[in-house]
């Protein structure tokens, strides 16, 4: 029997909601975590993971997401220095395995990429993104 | 020295008022814009306003080869973010930030952090300190408490009193290195008599504190 993989999710914004949905679909097992329990609101009725409400850089509650046992986090809070933060904590006194987080400020990539932790950034994903859209716009014209 | 803070209400206010005494050089940077009125005028000093824990701030505020950088946001992660760059990208050899969750001060200091405070951390460490042994009267810590100073006043009742100071069971990493006795202060030796009503202050280790302290009293 396959054994779900089990994934901590912190922040349960509308990227963390999306996220939770995605990847309970996809068969792994999602614990969700956000300081505001009306959060949790945003995750659809089919959800069928976990929610723990509590602040996702106390050391306690990451122990009762059961960090110790998962190999996968992925920080998606509002605010970069919190997602920068949990993924420390997670890689260097966990040793989670894979950590990715989001953050707004690119520049916050530089602090966190010699520890093995991922990180995306939306601001780079949509300029790649409109550029893309802009040049193929080129393309068009010139046909 | 040069010295960056970045943050902080009353306690960036008084290290301000201190550092400057001392003649340090100062950069200081503050995300409120009043409060960043207030402490030029008060102090008369230049001091930038912005949000110390993004980068192109560090950058603009010129912080780079500074000797020693201070966090002292109300955020926690801000400070980290602000305490890692100046290390990895702004060349700032020693780092100082303080804390809310006092979970954090062992986190931060395993991140990279030089000088972790937390004002409950250091109640709480000092309340274990100070419970020892009732007769305690002072405990000052040194080091980041690696180093503690004990001043222990003798008991006509204590077991000490008309021993040698050779002849006490004291723990390794502990010495009677004063003892006070009336006005006159001496350094013991082995074969020094410990009296009644001595001042004497014991150098210890945290974890040969209370063995030494049971030795003078027990």
């Amino acid at each position: 029997m396959l054994v779900a993989k089990k994934v901590i999710l912190v922040g349960c914004g509308r990227l963390g909601a999306g996220l939770a949905e995605r990847l309970s679909d996809e068969g792994c097992h999602v614990i969700i975590v956000d300081t505001d329990k009306t959060a949790f609101r945003r995750l659809p009725d089919n959800y069928s993971g976990f929610e723990i409400t509590g602040d996702g850089t106390d050391m306690e509650i990451l122990k009762s997401a059961e960090i110790e046992e998962v190999d996968k986090l992925i920080a998606v809070t509002g605010d970069d220095n919190t997602n920068s933060l949990i993924a420390q904590i997670a890689r260097k006194i966990f040793s989670v395995k894979d950590v990715c987080i989001r953050v707004h400020d690119e520049s916050k990539k530089e602090l966190v990429s010699d520890m093995g932790i991922s990180v995306v950034c939306p601001k780079l994903l949509a300029m790649d993104e409109f550029s893309r859209l802009i040049s193929s716009g080129d393309k068009i014209a010139e046909e | 020295m040069k010295i960056v803070i970045a943050g902080g209400r009353d306690e960036a206010d008084f290290l301000i008022a201190s550092l400057l005494k001392k003649r340090h050089k100062l950069i200081v940077i503050n995300n409120d814009k009043a409060w960043c009125e207030h402490l030029s005028s008060v102090h008369n000093i230049e001091v930038f306003f912005g949000n110390p824990s993004k980068k192109y701030i560090l950058r603009d505020a010129e912080v780079a080869d500074s000797d020693v950088l201070i966090a002292l946001t109300p955020n926690d992660a801000a400070n980290l973010a602000v305490c890692q760059y100046a290390k990895k990208q702004f060349n700032i050899k020693k780092v100082i930030c303080t804390v809310s969750n006092p979970k954090n001060v062992d986190i931060f200091k395993q991140l990279g952090v030089d000088t972790v405070i937390s004002a409950t951390y250091m109640i709480a460490e000092y309340i274990e300190q100070a419970t020892t042994i009732e007769n305690l009267i002072k405990t000052l810590s040194i080091e980041d408490e690696k180093v503690l100073l004990n001043e222990v006043i003798v008991g006509e009742d204590y077991s000490c009193v008309g021993k040698k100071v050779m002849e006490l069971s004291f723990p390794s990493n502990a010495i009677i290195s004063c003892i006070i006795r009336g006005k006159n202060m001496l350094v013991p030796g082995g074969a020094t008599v410990i009296e009644a009503n001595d001042k004497l202050l014991v150098m210890t280790s945290p974890d040969s504190q209370k063995k030494a302290i049971n030795a003078i009293i027990k």
